[in-house]
């Protein structure tokens, strides 16, 4: 009986914990705490928060506790080496060696975050699970990270989607990184790196230190004993320069080229073993998932604990869009990943553009949406060759140019505009006037897709032409005059991107169908 | 105990050498030891094999050190620990300048049972390396004592005695008693036995030593013609200098024979690379200054050639005693031009023996050879001259590669 009612004790225990942890933390929580690398690509703007306080709680976890064994183990040593001078022995070698517990360098967690904005609710999750009753440098943090003020904000961020507002309101910069030192009730923000417990950085801030070969300046010591890596938002890392994380995560725990004052006597089985690196554990978090990421964590997550990834399914955007309009999926027959990009081109500049000159009526205002900037480039030497009237909007583009080219379009001075993916995710600026829009490869984010289809209405001169026999209009004829609002292009190398807008079931089908073009009408 | 000695036995050790046999027993009753004996002896072994069967009694960490002058040494000495101690598991670690500090350390914090090395490295380590200390320390032994002290390792050691416990065993050998060596004796070991194997002065009986009476001006060739003329299969050459050292073995190299060149200005990788291709026979002449002279133990040697002579008889009796090894036979021929008469019988007198002429067959034969040998010679001063030039200019070029980069 005794023990039944133990039993029951615990799990009512368990069952109130999980309860104020919530369903989403109590389990990301528990994948956390078996030191497994997790691919989480299911972030969302209502889990967002809880997944930072999450991980967050995590962090905290593994620094006090390693904190803890520390301050056990300096006592423990000091204890004998009192005793050990009293008796004019020695310090017994069984105690020196069950009390290495140190790496090579102080930081043991690294987190990753693309812009200041994300980096502020670390901050403040970290003060509130220290509870601290000191805070250093409190106010540089606050003045660094803060965003402009309302009234000095440039931005109307009513006509901005609830996505973009969450990743840009607030600071925007992406060059920072930020050593946290965590006392017992203390806390210290911009501390030395080689004593700090925590680095919040982004990944341009930190690859500007840890430089390229043959810099003279570089340095990534620092980095050599990380035992817990965390990359949060991933998708605007995507957006930003993928190198620099991948130089990172190259660069972590690696043997560092000078000892930094690390005791030798104190370092962990693990490292003088070289076995370290098997041991951190690596958490991607993102929105969605891409080839890309799949690859860093692949060649990264080395934890031997194991790994969790997440694969969620999806149910697509397609019901977002509110025109009514047809969508003309293309897949394009290829045999490897190799062959793809150049079979895409083809296939775009052979028949979609063929297509499109031919019916010039109606081919006035045209988009192009070409999500990568290498195939924007490759797009745009081509329209230059062949003299297509165009404008582009790349990530490149100054503000004036950006200008510049939507008036040009507004107006019908150019028939084609050229968009990619980094720009539109930077500005979400919507275009007016678009007839028709190609997309020469699905965007990465799901939300672009029904927002650019919205933006294509057909032009307003063109009327449906009546049926004689019924006295309606006749659709058929009205869509052969109208041709496909939206062209999509895609390959068998896409079912990421594709499974995100139409649906995971649908995207299977349409992957494995015999017919290679599918036609959506709403 | 079995376990070393079958490990002798594995390495080809059958009888003891005279060394072993006065010293290891003694060094068993728990004695510290003076060890005088040639080079070839068998020294490593005689300190070894006791430090061993002590840790297998009493394993632990930091057990014993050893100190030894040159860097090639520390590695050959931890070679043969390791193959002595293979079957009970020891640990070495070998600290020397030269190599990075970071992963010596860390050797270090891997809690080896014996630690060899120089000087001076060791020093900063005990200095600067948090959490490594020698106060476990139960063997001390400086090998080539005598060489420590000439190389002004005086203070590094005093230092090193310093930070160790008292109590301690010490053993400490030398081919040559000097008073520094006297001195080091008094401050570091307490009641020690002393083995004397040889006499002061001494080469061992089957090595078979010339001299060659030359002119200076053909200095050059007579080399050549005495490297040519017998079947050796490993010859060491010893220079006074690094510059003669260089400039030799790319002659030489022109003149097909398989050289390759070691002296104290060279990064250690290098120097360890040359040592290990003259020992694998890959190649089967090493031109070297007197860094190579002490201690290393490379069996297949069976020729020395000392180009320049000698600048004292200590340096002549460890040049010599890299050939004639552990009772092969082998051959000195140290090269005397009129202007070493002198320094050369100084060594003549050192060791109380007239030395043989070495037997030039005629002197037209010798001559036969000048062509090919001032060719070579000229191509190789080109090819220093050359190189030093590129040194100069590889700088400036490292220096504008860099600026381009950024």
């Amino acid at each position: 009986m005794q023990l039944n009612h133990d039993v029951i004790r615990k799990a009512s225990a368990r069952a109130k914990a999980r309860r104020h942890l919530g369903t989403l933390q109590a389990q990301f929580f528990a994948w956390l705490s078996s030191y497994k690398n997790i691919y989480y690509p299911n972030q969302t703007l209502e889990n967002r928060k809880t997944l930072v306080r999450t991980y967050c709680l995590h962090a905290m976890r593994h620094i006090w506790q390693s904190r803890q064994t520390l301050l056990e183990n300096n006592a423990a040593l000091e204890q004998a080496q009192a005793a050990a001078k009293e008796s004019k022995g020695m310090v017994p070698d069984a105690l020196v060696e069950s009390c290495r517990d140190q790496g090579f360098t102080r930081p043991r967690v690294l987190i990753l975050v693309p812009m200041k904005n994300a980096a502020l609710p670390i901050f403040q999750n970290l003060v509130k699970l220290v509870r601290a009753t000191q805070v250093e440098n409190k106010n540089r943090v606050e003045e660094d990270f803060q965003g402009p003020s309302p009234e000095e904000d440039e931005v109307d961020w009513s006509t901005k989607p609830a996505d973009h507002t969450a990743f840009f309101k607030g600071n925007t910069g992406d060059a920072f990184r930020v050593g946290i030192r965590i006392g017992k009730k203390t806390m210290h923000y911009y501390s030395p790196f080689y004593n700090s417990d925590i680095l919040v950085c982004s990944p341009l801030g930190l690859r500007t230190i840890i430089g390229v070969e043959g810099d003279r300046k570089r340095e990534s010591d620092f980095l050599s004993s990380i035992e817990m890596v965390i990359v949060d938002d991933m998708q605007t890392m995507m957006m930003q320069n993928m190198d620099h994380l991948q130089i990172i995560l190259q660069s972590l725990n690696k043997q560092p080229r000078e000892d930094h004052g690390c005791d030798i006597s104190r370092l962990a089985p693990r490292f003088t073993e070289g076995v370290w690196p098997s041991l951190c554990q690596t958490v991607f978090i993102g929105a969605f998932s891409t080839p890309m990421m799949q690859h860093l964590f692949k060649q990264h997550a080395q934890s031997v604990a194991g790994t969790i990834r997440v694969q969620p399914t999806y149910d697509g955007v397609m019901n977002l869009a509110t025109t009514a309009g047809s969508q003309a999926f293309r897949r394009i027959a290829t045999t490897s990943l190799a062959e793809s990009e150049e079979a895409r081109f083809a296939f775009f500049t052979g028949k979609v553009m063929a297509h499109l000159s031919n019916s010039v009526d109606i081919t006035d205002h045209v988009v192009l949406f070409i999500p990568s900037y290498l195939d924007f480039l490759r797009v745009r030497a081509w329209c230059k060759e062949q003299s297509v009237n165009f404008q582009s909007l790349h990530e490149y583009s100054k503000p004036g140019a950006i200008v510049r080219a939507r008036r040009a379009f507004l107006r019908g001075e150019c028939h084609f505009l050229l968009v990619t993916e980094r720009y539109y995710f930077y500005h979400r600026l919507a275009v007016r006037n678009v007839h028709k829009i190609v997309f020469y490869a699905l965007p990465e984010t799901p939300q672009f897709y029904p927002e650019w289809l919205d933006a294509a209405r057909p032009p307003p001169g063109v009327k449906p032409q009546i049926d004689p026999a019924t006295g309606e209009p006749s659709l058929q004829a009205f869509k052969s005059a109208m041709g496909h609002n939206a062209t999509i292009l895609f390959t068998r190398y896409d079912r990421l991107r594709l499974e995100r807008i139409v649906g995971t079931e649908r995207a299977h089908q349409m992957l494995t169908a015999a017919s290679d073009s599918v036609i959506f009408s709403t | 105990m079995p376990e070393l000695c079958s490990a002798c036995a594995t390495m080809g050790f059958t009888t003891p050498t005279p060394i072993q046999r006065e010293a290891i027993p003694n060094a068993l009753r728990d004695r510290d030891l003076i060890g005088l004996a040639q080079t070839g002896s068998g020294k490593t072994a005689a300190f070894s094999l006791p430090i061993l069967q002590a840790l297998w009694k009493n394993p632990s960490r930091f057990f014993a050190c050893v100190l030894s002058p040159t860097r090639e040494l520390a590695y050959q000495i931890a070679e043969q620990i390791t193959s002595l101690g293979a079957d009970i598991g020891v640990r070495c670690v070998v600290i020397v300048g030269g190599m990075s500090m970071m992963d010596q350390a860390l050797a270090l914090s891997k809690n080896p049972h014996i630690v060899i090395g120089t000087p001076g490295r060791l020093i900063d380590h005990l200095e600067n390396t948090k959490g490594f200390s020698l106060k476990t320390l139960k063997y001390l032994v400086l090998d080539e004592a005598d060489r420590l002290l000439d190389m002004d390792f005086g203070p590094a050691i005093e230092k090193l005695l310093k930070a160790i416990p008292r109590e301690r065993h010490t053993y400490l050998f030398s081919a040559t008693m000097t008073t520094k060596v006297e001195k080091l004796q008094k401050a570091s070991l307490k009641n020690p036995y002393k083995v004397e194997i040889a006499t002061k002065y001494s080469t061992v009986a089957n090595l078979l030593q010339y001299y060659m009476f030359i002119p200076f001006k053909h200095k050059e060739l007579y080399l050549a013609y005495l490297l040519s003329s017998g079947t050796h299969r490993s010859t060491i050459l010893f220079t006074y200098t690094a510059t003669t050292a260089q400039k030799l073995s790319l002659m030489l190299r022109h003149l097909g024979f398989r050289a390759t060149c070691l002296y104290g200005t060279l990064s250690q990788p290098k120097r360890l690379a040359a040592l290990e291709k003259f020992k694998s026979g890959e190649r089967s002449l090493l031109v070297a200054t007197d860094v190579a002279s002490r201690g290393l133990d490379i069996p297949s040697v069976d020729l020395v050639v000392n180009y320049d002579v000698p600048q004292s008889s200590k340096d002549y009796i460890h040049r010599a005693g890299r050939t004639a090894r552990a009772g092969r036979a082998g051959k000195c021929v140290t090269l005397v031009s009129q202007y070493d008469i002198e320094w050369y019988q100084r060594i003549e007198y050192a060791l109380q023996k007239k030395l043989d002429a070495f037997p030039v067959e005629s002197k037209t034969a010798v001559m036969a050879l000048a062509g090919r040998v001032n060719e070579a010679l000229k191509v190789a001063q080109l090819q220093l001259k050359e190189e030093a030039q590129d040194r100069k200019e590889g700088n400036d070029h490292s220096a504008l590669r860099l600026s381009t980069r950024r």
